[in-house]
C-alpha cells in the first residue's frame, strides 16, 4: 500500500508544483477557453482525487487488519509503530484506531467546510436572485430585471428562477442589438450553469487558501468562463456587437476604486476585436489536450511506478520473519513491468501485502529514484509547453500591444504619483498613441 | 396578465405596495381588491402571500380589529442600493456568487481599459 500512496502523493505535490504556471500559460491566450476550463478542473479534481484515494486506502488498510492485529506488521503504518515502541509495546489495535480517526475526522471536516461553503453561496445567490425580482421592474424578456441604480452593470445570479440584472444606467448606455448580446452572453452562464462551476472552486481555494493550484484555478475558471460565454454570444449575435456593449459598459462605468481587478476585460476586448487565428487555436487545444491526457494518466503512472521500483529494490532488503503474512507470490520484477493493465492493478493489490518485505534503507532509495525520475517528466512536459506556446504566440500581435500599453501605464503610473501634471499626461499620451497608431497602420 | 409562480405574485404585490400612498398602510381586503379587478385570484392566496413577505421581512405588519395592516420595512430604492451595494461593491464578506458582464475595476485600470478599447473600437470601425 505505500507504494500506492507515496505514488500519488507524489503525483499531487508535483501537480502542486508543476501545474499552476504550466497553466496559466497555456491557457492565458484565451484560444480554447471551454478546453483551458477543463484542465484547470481536471488538474484540480486529479490533486484532490488522489488525496481522496489516499485517505480512503489509510482507512481500508486499517480496516482490513482489524481482526488480525499480529498481521499489522506487514503495514507500513504498524512498522512505525514497532520501530518507535519495539516489537508490539503498545496494543496494535489502539494505534489502528487512532490512525483511521485521524484521516476519517480529516476527510469529514473538510468536506464539511466545503459542503457549507457551497451551500451558503447558493442560499445567499438565491436570496440575491429573490430579492432583486422582488424589487426590479420585469421586462418582457424572461428572467430579466432592471434595478434602478447610477452604476451600470449588468450580471446574472442563479437562484430558483435564475436573474439576469440590468441596471438602470447601463440600459441607457447599451443600444438594443449591444444589449441583446450583453443578455446573450448573461444567458450563457446560466444555461451552462458556471455558477456551480465557481462556487465551488471558491469554496476549496477558501478551505485551501495556501495552494496555488487551486485559488488560481478559481480566478483563471471564472475568466474562462467569461470567454466562453462570449464566444455564445458573438456566435448567437456578432462580436461587434458584444465588443461594442463592452466598450459602452466600460466607458459608462464610474472610475471608482473599488475591488481590484486584473484586466480580464481588456483580454476578452482583444478577443472579440481579433479572433484567436485557427492554427493558434489547434495548437492550443493539442497542448491542452495532452496535458490532460498527462494529468489523466499521472496518478495512475505514479503508482505503477512506485510499485516497479519497489518490487526491484524490495528482494534485496532484509525480510522480517514476523512479517511474512504478505506473502503471496511476489510477482517478479519483470513480471511486474511487463504486465497488462490487470495485470497491473492484481500486482498493485498483491504490493499493499508485499510491503512488509522492504525496510526504511530502499524505501529512502526508492522515494529518491521516484523524485528524480518525476522531476525529469515534468521538466520535459514543461519545456514542451513552452515550445508548444511560443508556437502559438509568435503569429499574433501582441507583443507590441502589450509593450504599448506599457507605456501608458509607465506614464499613467507617473501621473498617478504627481510626477506629471495633468496637459503633460494628455500631452504625452497623445504623443504615445500617434506613435502607436502609426506603427500599427504602417 | 398571467402570475406566473408564487415568486412572480410578490412581486406584483411589493409592486402595488410601493406604488400606493403608505398612510394608512394595506389591509389585505384592499390589496385583494385592487387585484382582483384586473385578476381571478383567491383571497387566501394574497393573504398568505402577504404572511410571507412579512416572514421573510418585507413587510411589517400591525393588528388592526380582526385585520392586519401592513407596509413595506424599506423602500424600493432603500431595497435596490442595499442589492447593488452587494452585487457591484465587491462584495460583503460573504460574497455572492455573481456573473458580472464587466467586473467593476479601480480608476487606473479603468483609464488605461478605455484607451485600449477606443483604440479596438477605431480598428473594427475601420
Amino acid at each position: 500500500m505505500i507504494s500506492v500512496v507515496v505514488g500519488l502523493l507524489l503525483y499531487s505535490m508535483a501537480m502542486l508544483v508543476a501545474a499552476p504556471p504550466l497553466l496559466r500559460a497555456l491557457t492565458s491566450s484565451g484560444n480554447a477557453p471551454r478546453l483551458g476550463v477543463v484542465t484547470w478542473l481536471s488538474a484540480i479534481g486529479t490533486v484532490v482525487g488522489s488525496w481522496l484515494a489516499t485517505a480512503a486506502m489509510v482507512i481500508v488498510e486499517v480496516i482490513s487488519h482489524w481482526t488480525h492485529p499480529r498481521t499489522v506488521a506487514a503495514s507500513c503504518l504498524a512498522r512505525l509503530q514497532r520501530t518507535i515502541s519495539g516489537d508490539a509495546g503498545i496494543a496494535p489495535q489502539i494505534t489502528l484506531v487512532v490512525i483511521a480517526a485521524a484521516f476519517t475526522v480529516a476527510v469529514a471536516i473538510i468536506g464539511m467546510r466545503l459542503a457549507a461553503a457551497v451551500l451558503g453561496m447558493r442560499a445567499r445567490a438565491h436570496e440575491h436572485a429573490r430579492a432583486v425580482r422582488l424589487v426590479g421592474r420585469h421586462t418582457g424578456e424572461a428572467n430579466v430585471v432592471m434595478v434602478d441604480a447610477a452604476k451600470a452593470a449588468a450580471y446574472c445570479v442563479a437562484g430558483r428562477p435564475p436573474a439576469i440584472v440590468v441596471t438602470s444606467a447601463a440600459r441607457a448606455a447599451l443600444d438594443d442589438r449591444q444589449l441583446a448580446a450583453v443578455l446573450a452572453h448573461e444567458r450563457a452562464h446560466l444555461a451552462g450553469h458556471h455558477a456551480v462551476i465557481v462556487s465551488a472552486l471558491r469554496a476549496l481555494a477558501a478551505v485551501f487558501p495556501r495552494l496555488s493550484l487551486i485559488t488560481e484555478g478559481a480566478q483563471q475558471v471564472s475568466r474562462l468562463l467569461e470567454m466562453c460565454a462570449d464566444d455564445v454570444a458573438a456566435r448567437r449575435h456578432s462580436s461587434r456587437a458584444l465588443l461594442s456593449g463592452l466598450i459602452a459598459l466600460c466607458t459608462a462605468a464610474p472610475a471608482e476604486a473599488l475591488a481590484a481587478a486584473d484586466l480580464a476585460v481588456l483580454a476578452r476586448a482583444e478577443r472579440l476585436a481579433t479572433p484567436p487565428a485557427g492554427s493558434a487555436k489547434v495548437k492550443t487545444r493539442a497542448a491542452l489536450t495532452s496535458v490532460v491526457a498527462i494529468m489523466a494518466a499521472g496518478p495512475l503512472i505514479a503508482v505503477a511506478d512506485c510499485i516497479r521500483r519497489s518490487h526491484v529494490w524490495g528482494p534485496g532488503m532484509r525480510a522480517d520473519p514476523h512479517t511474512t503474512v504478505g506473502l503471496i507470490a511476489a510477482p517478479s520484477p519483470s513480471k511486474a513491468l511487463g504486465h497488462s493493465a490487470s495485470g497491473k492493478v492484481v500486482s498493485m493489490m498483491m504490493m499493499m501485502m508485499d510491503d512488509g518485505h522492504w525496510g526504511w534503507g530502499s524505501w529512502l532509495l526508492t522515494t529518491g529514484t521516484t523524485i528524480v525520475f518525476w522531476a525529469l517528466v515534468i521538466t520535459a512536459v514543461v519545456l514542451l509547453a513552452r515550445y508548444l506556446l511560443s508556437l502559438s504566440q509568435r503569429p499574433t500581435g501582441t507583443p507590441r500591444a502589450a509593450g504599448a500599453s506599457n507605456a501608458e501605464q509607465v506614464l499613467a503610473e507617473r501621473y498617478a504619483r504627481g510626477e506629471i501634471d495633468d496637459e503633460e499626461y494628455q500631452r504625452r499620451l497623445g504623443l504615445l498613441r500617434q506613435n502607436m497608431a502609426s506603427t500599427t497602420t504602417t | 396578465m398571467r402570475i406566473r409562480g408564487f415568486g412572480e405574485l410578490e412581486a406584483v404585490i411589493m409592486d402595488r405596495i410601493w406604488s400606493r400612498d403608505s398612510t394608512p398602510p394595506t389591509t389585505v381586503r384592499e390589496l385583494f381588491e385592487e387585484l382582483a379587478a384586473e385578476r381571478t385570484i383567491a383571497y387566501t392566496t394574497v393573504m398568505s402571500t402577504m404572511d410571507n413577505l412579512h416572514t421573510k421581512g418585507w413587510l411589517a405588519r400591525e393588528r388592526d380589529g380582526k385585520a392586519y395592516r401592513y407596509w413595506p420595512t424599506l423602500s424600493r430604492e432603500q431595497h435596490s442600493a442595499r442589492l447593488m451595494r452587494e452585487a457591484l461593491d465587491g462584495g460583503g464578506s460573504p460574497e455572492v456568487v455573481l456573473q458580472h458582464f464587466v467586473e467593476q475595476i479601480g480608476a487606473e485600470e479603468s483609464e488605461r481599459l478605455r484607451s485600449v478599447l477606443r483604440r479596438l473600437a477605431q480598428g473594427t470601425t475601420r
